[in-house]
């Protein structure tokens, strides 16, 4: 066979390979992660109104459960916090959010030592990849270059932006699992975290967490468009075990005043669930920042009645 | 390590430099070839001393003077940058200045052909470290398009990305967060960890001289094979004639035969075995850690040197013995390896002290997490990994790089092309990681 002609054949066999095997992936992905799959769909294709969105981080994500709060406080809201996101993320989330939906009542923005990290990227950008016929995400994934003409012609090519993990996805759902573990459940964009708990508590690592300009401007970003759409902003700093994490940031004094700065100089709305009981009470956390089962339902007990007294 | 466009000045220099040296040593004659040569050395290792060891050096003056209680100020450091690809620039131009010496190489009168040789861009960041009489006579022919050494090239190319990309980029991930903490983890994590890292430096850079290769035959160009399946080696003296051939054989042609060889008798001879092996630690990086790296090597050499001098090795060992010594020679060579990747000495030690001492003060983790507990390596990660090295030594046990072996099977051909390119796409780790030899 002459060289060029194997070299055709070669490249031919690699795109039917690929896109065989990237069609696959994406429809076991989708089997596998049920509840990624049903919020994301929630959030940035339908358009259910809510009057209440919890933005925040994964620790918005696994400790503020929806079912407590709506029965406290007669809402309907949605959890839509995202892993390792930052100001940056929160802020494509409410607009890509009110691409469909009607504009909530309520917005109520958990923080994090890292939200004002200096870094402009999607944290977990693959998850965005089935949603990108929404306009503001399709923007901010093209705007980071995880979308590209070259993606949409070859579209096996996204598999190159998938983790390990994901990839063993595949397996996962041949083995018959999902991304909700035995004994977990979901609700309204929340999940429960396990009923794992603190047994050792490591050493404190400290770290300096820069606050940068651009993700202040985002921030007055969120802010102004809340106030526009006539949404109510709450700020929320959510539990983390004996405060150690907050030890851990070298500049945490830094992150507190500049959001309570924003908060004063916008009246808004802080509430600082970091001094709470809950605190000190190992059983309540799966790590130092993220609570797990049982602290989600508690906590969220709590956060519904400040919610109830404050909106 | 860095490429600065003002740096291109020092290539220059010392292009300039070893051009006018080369056609001065062959119209020279008696003691005055010997000086040109000198001048060509030292503006070489010169260059090289300076961005490489300067600081080194300085930081061990300091440290000296602290302990001697001398100097209340410490001497300055510089602020300079390793120019990308120096140390191997540097050995390929007085490669050419020695081989003229010696009179086995004609001078190069046509600077653009000269600068070509020393600037050949598929191996000028890091090897394989060419000789002239292997590269200079090829830029005088003609090189015309030739669909089978694209076919050739590509195929060679396309294996480096694989090992680059599937093997060493995710097995990095692995060692550098074990690396970074070693003192934190059970023993079996730091075994798996250093063998981890003796099959990705072993991926990474044979991958990087397999895309150099390569991409030069796609132009018709031939350079020296690097590595020839070194982990196969049965001993220490057949690892080092497989592993990174181009510098070894370099050692071995101008400072182990410079220095005397086995000419001088056999305390001489091992002498000169530590001193290249030394050198050859230092010239990787400006660090303790690498000089140690090689006197290991040099103690490994000269033990198993003194050792065949007493029971000479048979013809047929018999296959059993053959994989004993295989896994030993590799057991050896990943000990030394710790050396290599430590960031610090204090580091090496404790891994070491770990992994004899059978540390277990923290739990054996399969899935590895980081110092702040975040997942760092799955077992997803780890079971492609596993699958990828057995499929990466299955191959290069039946067809070492070149893979010449291919060409006269076309459908064996297709399918390990269209198989390695598939996996690269499917199971590639692409973050922006630079080869390690970049380093250096």
């Amino acid at each position: 066979m002459q060289p060029l002609k194997r070299l055709l054949i070669a490249l031919l066999l690699v795109g039917a390979i690929c896109q065989l095997s990237f069609v696959a992936f994406t429809k076991q992905v989708e089997k596998y992660e049920v509840h990624n799959t049903e919020r994301l769909r929630e959030l940035l294709l339908n358009h259910t109104y809510y009057d209440l969105i919890f933005l925040g981080s994964s620790r918005t994500h696994f400790g503020v459960n929806p079912r407590i709060i709506d029965s406290v406080c007669g809402l309907k809201s949605y959890n839509a916090g995202v892993e390792g996101g930052n100001l940056y993320e929160f802020e494509m989330m409410l607009k890509a959010y009110l691409e469909n939906h009607p504009a909530p009542r309520y917005v109520v923005l958990n923080f994090d030592l890292h939200s004002f990290a200096d870094t402009s990227r999607l944290f977990n950008y693959p998850v965005y990849f089935p949603y990108t016929s929404n306009k503001v995400i399709n923007a901010y994934m093209s705007d980071n270059g995880y979308l590209n003409t070259t993606k949409e012609i070859l579209p096996f090519l996204k598999l190159a932006d998938y983790d390990d993990d994901t990839k063993g996805v595949f397996l996962k759902t041949l083995a018959g699992r999902t991304e909700i573990a035995p004994g977990d459940f979901q609700y309204k964009g929340y999940v429960s975290n396990s009923d794992v708990t603190i047994t050792n508590e490591p050493p404190i690592v400290r770290h300096y967490q820069k606050i940068a300009d651009n993700k202040r401007q985002a921030l007055d970003r969120i802010i102004r468009l809340c106030r526009e759409k006539k949404i109510e902003l709450t700020f929320i700093y959510l539990p983390e075990y004996k405060r150690e994490y907050e030890q851990s940031v070298t500049n945490s004094d830094e992150f507190f005043t500049t959001v309570d700065s924003f908060a004063t100089s916008n009246h808004l709305q802080f509430l600082r669930d970091d001094k709470l009981a809950i605190n000190n009470n190992p059983l309540m956390f799966a790590n130092i920042t993220h609570l797990n089962r049982e602290g989600a339902q508690e906590y969220s007990a709590i956060l519904a009645k400040e919610l109830q007294t404050n909106l | 390590m860095a490429f600065i466009p003002v740096y291109i000045l020092i290539l220059i220099f010392t292009i300039i430099i070893d051009y006018i040296a080369g056609i001065m040593i062959e119209n020279s004659q008696g003691p005055k070839r010997k000086r040109f040569l000198i001048m060509s050395i030292v503006a070489n290792v010169g260059v090289l001393a300076f961005f490489k060891y300067y600081n080194f050096f300085l930081g061990n003056v300091n440290d000296l003077l602290h302990s001697w209680h001398i100097a209340t100020h410490p001497l300055p450091f510089l602020g300079i940058i390793l120019p990308i690809g120096l140390s191997f620039h540097t050995f390929q131009a007085m490669s050419y200045t020695i081989e003229v010496y010696r009179g086995n190489e004609k001078a190069e009168r046509h600077f653009g052909i000269y600068s070509l040789y020393v600037m050949f861009y598929p191996q000028l960041v890091a090897g394989p470290i060419e000789r002239p009489q292997n590269l200079l006579y090829q830029f005088r022919e003609e090189h015309r398009f030739d669909s089978q050494n694209l076919l050739e090239g590509l195929r060679l190319m396309l294996w480096g990305f694989f090992k680059k990309l599937v093997i060493a980029d995710r097995l990095s991930q692995y060692v550098s967060t074990v690396y970074e903490n070693p003192g934190h983890y059970h023993y079996l994590n730091l075994v798996i960890a250093t063998v981890f890292f003796a099959i990705q430096i072993y991926c990474d850079f044979s991958g990087y001289s397999d895309i150099a290769i390569g991409a030069a035959r796609t132009m018709g160009f031939k350079l020296m094979t690097n590595f020839n399946r070194p982990y196969f080696s049965r001993n220490i003296q057949e690892f080092w004639r497989r592993w990174h051939i181009s510098l070894s054989t370099w050692f071995k042609d101008y400072l182990y035969i410079s220095l005397g060889g086995s000419r001088k008798g056999v305390k001489r001879m091992y002498i000169n075995y530590a001193i290249v092996f030394v050198v050859s630690g230092f010239w990787h990086g400006a660090s303790w850690t690498y000089i140690i790296w090689g006197a290991i090597h040099a103690m490994l050499i000269i033990s198993y040197v003194m050792y065949r001098r007493r029971f000479k090795e048979k013809e047929n060992e018999g296959w059993l013995r053959n994989y004993f010594n295989t896994i030993a020679t590799f057991a050896v060579v990943c000990l030394a390896w710790i050396f290599f990747r430590a960031g610090t000495l204090s580091d090496a030690l404790v891994i070491c002290k770990h992994i004899f001492g059978l540390y277990h003060g923290n739990a054996f983790q399969l899935v590895l997490l980081d110092s702040r507990g975040a997942i760092a390596f799955t077992k997803t990660a780890l079971m492609i990994s596993f699958s990828m090295i057995a499929f990466l030594f299955l191959t290069e046990s039946k067809l070492s790089p070149p893979l010449m072996g291919f060409n006269k099977r076309s459908y064996a051909d297709v399918v390990f092309m269209a198989g390695a390119l598939s996996l690269i796409v499917l199971l590639g780790v692409f973050q922006n990681n630079s080869f390690i030899y970049f380093q250096f």
